[in-house]
């Protein structure tokens, strides 16, 4: 990756002078990036210049009691969250990097491991801005919770990463923020009680919003990060989030003890409560790890053959996520993860190689050519 | 009512055209028969009409794959149709062509209730999945109070919502993969029970796309856990202003129920003739309010409402005592439509969406045209999400009242738009709401939609006439030319 700072960033200071000056770049033949680091891949013959939103950070509106808020692009994630908690709100989307932009949480589709409970971005965008690569400035969805006026080209600027357009502003829907919130962590003797866990939280009767698991038989243990607080490496564990009033949090827990019979509860050391699991950089996917998404059922088998690889791995459960460290750089984790996927099913993504504009799916590849026929977006 | 026939067909089928389509589907799955084909002339929206030259009904994907090529070949529009019964046109063959019914795709292809998927063909009508979910612990979360004719293609087609939407989202949210055909008749499959891969995210794009992308062959839905316990209560009013503050009140509490629904005196009265529930008929309007979630948290929620609800002025708030009290109830709710048949000869439905604080504001309005225009509205709507449905009483042979019901209902819909929310929430635009597309949007976002449509649909042979005012193709323009002010929503 290379640092793309030092060039010049552009700060425009309203959606008109966004699309002026995509307008000038495609007059001029210019590239623009909105990403603050770029990819290895992304040096062209073109200069690329840095388009940083900072001089858009305001709150358009924000009726709190209709539990939607519209915010230009450039807030970083922290000031809406603060903007949101001061009427006990949020939107429960998990980051470890909150002074990333809402833009660019937006455009990245980042999500953690609360996405179990609540969801992902697509549930919560329900109007956007943006300018496209030819300088047009477009909306979709509005203000409302539920429409169904014109395409919804809120999905499709999910997760685009910068590819289709700049995004300008943002409508959310929002939820409450929740009274209270527990975390527990459950270790299992082997592969199988982990397995056995996971299957009984699945029809359990209470609702976490959170279900990650590790998985680093002991013959993993150089690929360990941290020891427990104990001092006690646990190789197979499962953590379980619940939210809501104190005494739906103290049932569920209750219930999940139960549940989870096959593992003892364990001192998770580092995180102890929801939020600062949700923070923590390992259960979040990032830079130097590959993730792997397969079917729920079939996380414990890619677990396993995986760590038969010398792999350890851990994620959200609930969800059918792995993360796979890459410690080598070389390739290697990537093809195994492949190849163990393309038995049981899934995908297999690295943040700076799948970018979704590399695409060649035939429809992604018209779409990109209709947002941005002249290649403006350095992406 | 008067309807509008788009008369002006710009098909030209040829016997050479319907020997290949019967090769493929065979003569008994073809209709082309004027009588037979009358009855595919409109769906849920009789304002205007238009009769397919031949009806298919492909029995699997490949069957759909051949039609669309050979329409391809023919250059010919097709329309798919799931039951009909959309309320905005979706349906409506505009300059005729082919109409690909999808009611004989009706197998559920899987259930995998560990990885909490269903995999479904489109012509699945909605409440037969949740009903082959009976006793597993899951269902499928979207449902539209016509789940029990709908299609989940029709669904997928337009987003469609429900009453227990407000806590569980609408279709999109529960969609993870499509399978279609794409108008040239190419097989394609977006997204899939492991997510759409490191792409966009084509199937959110794809749901609400009103038919105009291509056919869809195969859904890939989420399967939600039952909750655990509901508590359901009907709350009593004796104005509407109370009603539509207890609403504000309980969204501006932060409280989320799984559904909040409005039914006013009209709607109330026509109910209790036909189900005899026990609604109190003096009341000004009822709201239907239902919690769910974990046994030790529903109670408190329960109470939380009831006391907001008799703080907003509810002269009583009596909770469903036994299941079957709260099946009647969600009966009565999801039947309503069927009702009105009792209070008017005809009716038209309106969908329009405002902030939900904004609900009394809008229902002020509503009373007040209704009165300005002398046509008697009543409401039955998702208050929780500001998702309204007036329904325009008229009689059809009167075409002085039926203009007057044109007028009424673009007023509501204009102030829906200007107090910040949308003309329709969940019907879709269809033909209906064309006209209202510029108003809500500007030339540069339906030029940026009309790429869109052309990234899926380039020749505009796939359902050709809906949705965008620019998706011209044949029969849109004498659609227009009959109805100069705009086509009436009915
Ligand atoms: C593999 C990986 C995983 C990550 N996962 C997480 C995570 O789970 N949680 C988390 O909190 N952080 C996550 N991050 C973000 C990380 O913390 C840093 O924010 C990031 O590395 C900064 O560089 P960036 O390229 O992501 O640029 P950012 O500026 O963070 O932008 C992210 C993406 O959004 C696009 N973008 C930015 N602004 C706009 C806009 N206005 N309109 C349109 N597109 C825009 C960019 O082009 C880029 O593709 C992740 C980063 C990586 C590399
Ligand atoms: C009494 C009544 C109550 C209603 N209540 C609700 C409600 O609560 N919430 C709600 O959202 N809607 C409601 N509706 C509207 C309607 O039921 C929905 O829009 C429903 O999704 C339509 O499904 P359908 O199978 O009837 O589709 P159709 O009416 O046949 O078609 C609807 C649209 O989908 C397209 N389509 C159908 N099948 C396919 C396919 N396989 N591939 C591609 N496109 C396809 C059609 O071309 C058309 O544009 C109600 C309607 C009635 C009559």
């Amino acid at each position: 990756m290379n640092d793309v700072s030092t060039e010049q960033v552009l700060m425009p200071a309203s959606t008109e002078e966004v699309a002026e000056l995509l307008r000038a770049g495609t007059a001029g033949n210019s590239r623009f990036c909105t990403s603050r680091v770029a990819r290895s891949g992304m040096d062209s013959a073109t200069a690329v210049q840095r388009v940083d939103l900072q001089k858009m950070s305001l709150i358009v509106d924000y009726p709190a009691r209709d539990m939607t808020v519209t915010v230009q692009a450039g807030m970083a994630v922290s000031e809406l969250t603060g903007i949101l908690g001061e009427e006990k709100q949020q939107l429960p989307i998990d980051v470890v990097d909150s002074s990333m932009s809402v833009g660019a949480l937006v455009a990245g589709d980042i999500a953690g491991p609360r996405q179990y409970g609540y969801g992902t971005l697509r549930d919560y965008v329900i109007g956007i801005e943006a300018v496209d690569g030819q300088g047009r400035v477009f909306h979709a969805g509005g203000r409302v919770v539920k429409n169904v006026a014109g395409y919804d080209l809120c999905r499709l600027m999910v997760g685009a990463r910068g590819s289709l357009g700049i995004l300008t502003q943002v409508t959310f829907k929002l939820k409450p923020l929740p009274e209270y919130s527990m975390l527990r962590s459950y270790r299992c003797d082997d592969a199988a009680g982990l397995e056995e866990s996971l299957d009984g939280l699945n029809v359990s009767a209470a609702s976490p919003v959170l279900l990650d698991f590790d998985f680093s038989p002991d013959v993993l243990a150089r690929q360990i990060d941290k020891p427990s607080a104990a001092g006690r490496r646990v190789p197979y564990a499962v953590h379980i989030g619940v939210e809501g009033t104190e005494a739906a949090c103290l049932w569920q827990i209750d219930e999940l003890r139960n549940e989870c019979a096959a593992g003892e509860e364990i001192d998770a050391g580092v995180s102890s409560s929801v939020d600062e699991h949700c923070r923590r950089a390992e259960y979040n996917w990032q830079d130097d790890v590959v993730r792997v998404r397969t079917l729920p059922s079939k996380l414990m088998t890619v677990a396993s053959e995986l760590a038969a690889a010398g792999y350890a791995s851990r994620g959200h459960a609930g969800n059918g996520i792995l993360f796979v460290k890459k410690e080598d750089g070389d390739g290697r984790v990537r093809a195994i993860c492949e190849e163990i996927v393309s038995r049981h099913g899934g995908a297999v993504s690295e943040w700076s190689v799948d970018h979704p504009a590399s695409s060649t799916v035939q429809h992604s590849v018209r779409l990109r050519n209709a947002f941005d026929p002249h290649s403006v977006f350095a992406t | 009512m008067t309807s509008t026939v788009t008369d002006t067909n710009n098909c030209t089928i040829t016997a050479d055209f319907l020997r290949e389509l019967a090769a493929i589907v065979g003569a008994a799955r073809l209709l082309d028969s004027k009588d037979e084909l009358l009855v595919y002339e409109c769906d849920g929206y009789v304002v205007e009409k238009s009769v397919p030259d031949v009806v298919v009904f492909p029995e699997n994907s490949d069957e759909v794959v051949a039609i669309v090529r050979v329409c391809g070949k023919h250059n010919i529009p097709f329309v798919p149709r799931g039951a009909g019964t959309s309320l905005a046109g979706g349906c409506l063959p505009v300059g005729g062509g082919v109409m690909i019914s999808l009611t004989k795709m009706r197998q559920i292809v899987e259930i995998n209730l560990r990885d909490r998927y269903a995999v479904v063909e489109p012509g699945v009508v909605n409440v037969n999945l949740t009903r082959a979910l009976a006793g597993t612990g899951f269902h499928y979360a979207p449902d539209p109070s016509s789940q029990g004719a709908c299609t989940i293609g029709g669904n997928v087609a337009t987003n469609s919502g429900g009453p227990h939407t407000l806590k569980y989202g609408v279709t999109v949210n529960h969609v993870i993969g499509v399978e279609f055909v794409s108008p040239q008749g190419e097989l394609v499959l977006i997204g899939g029970p492991c997510g759409r891969g490191n792409g966009f995210d084509l199937p959110g794009l794809f749901v609400g796309s009103e038919g105009t992308f291509g056919i869809v062959t195969k859904v890939w839905v989420r399967i939600t856990r039952n909750p655990a316990a509901y508590r359901t209560m009907l709350a009593i009013f004796d104005s509407v202003d109370d009603t539509t503050q207890a609403i504000s009140n309980i969204i501006g509490a932060g409280i989320v129920p799984a559904a909040l629904e409005m039914m006013d005196k009209g709607i109330v009265g026509a109910l209790e003739e036909a189900f005899h529930f026990g609604f109190p008929l003096d009341a000004e309007a009822v709201l239907l309010i239902e919690v769910d979630g974990l046994e030790v948290a529903v109670d408190a929620e329960a109470e939380t409402i009831t006391t907001l609800c008799k703080d907003s002025g509810a002269r009583e708030v009596r909770l469903s005592q036994t299941e079957e009290e709260r099946a009647l109830l969600w009966k009565c709710r999801k039947q309503a439509f069927g009702a009105i048949g009792r209070l008017s000869p005809s009716y038209c439905t309106q969908d329009g969406v405002v902030p939900r604080t904004k609900v009394p504001e809008i229902l002020r309005f509503i009373a007040e045209v209704s009165e300005r225009h002398d046509i008697r509205v009543v409401n039955v709507f998702h208050a929780g999400d500001g998702n309204l449905h007036p329904i325009l009483l008229f009689d059809e042979r009167n075409t002085e009242q039926v203009k007057r019901v044109m007028l009424a209902s673009d007023e509501i819909l204009g102030k829906c738009i200007d107090l910040g929310g949308s003309v329709t929430g969940e019907h879709g635009i269809g033909v209906e709401k064309i006209s209202f597309m510029n108003r809500l949007f500007t030339d540069q976002d339906l030029a940026v939609m009309e790429d869109v449509r052309k990234a899926f649909n380039p020749d505009g042979r796939c359902s050709p006439g809906k949705l965008l005012p620019t998706a011209g193709a044949c029969g849109m323009e004498h659609i227009e030319k009959k109805h100069p002010g705009r086509h009436a929503a009915m």
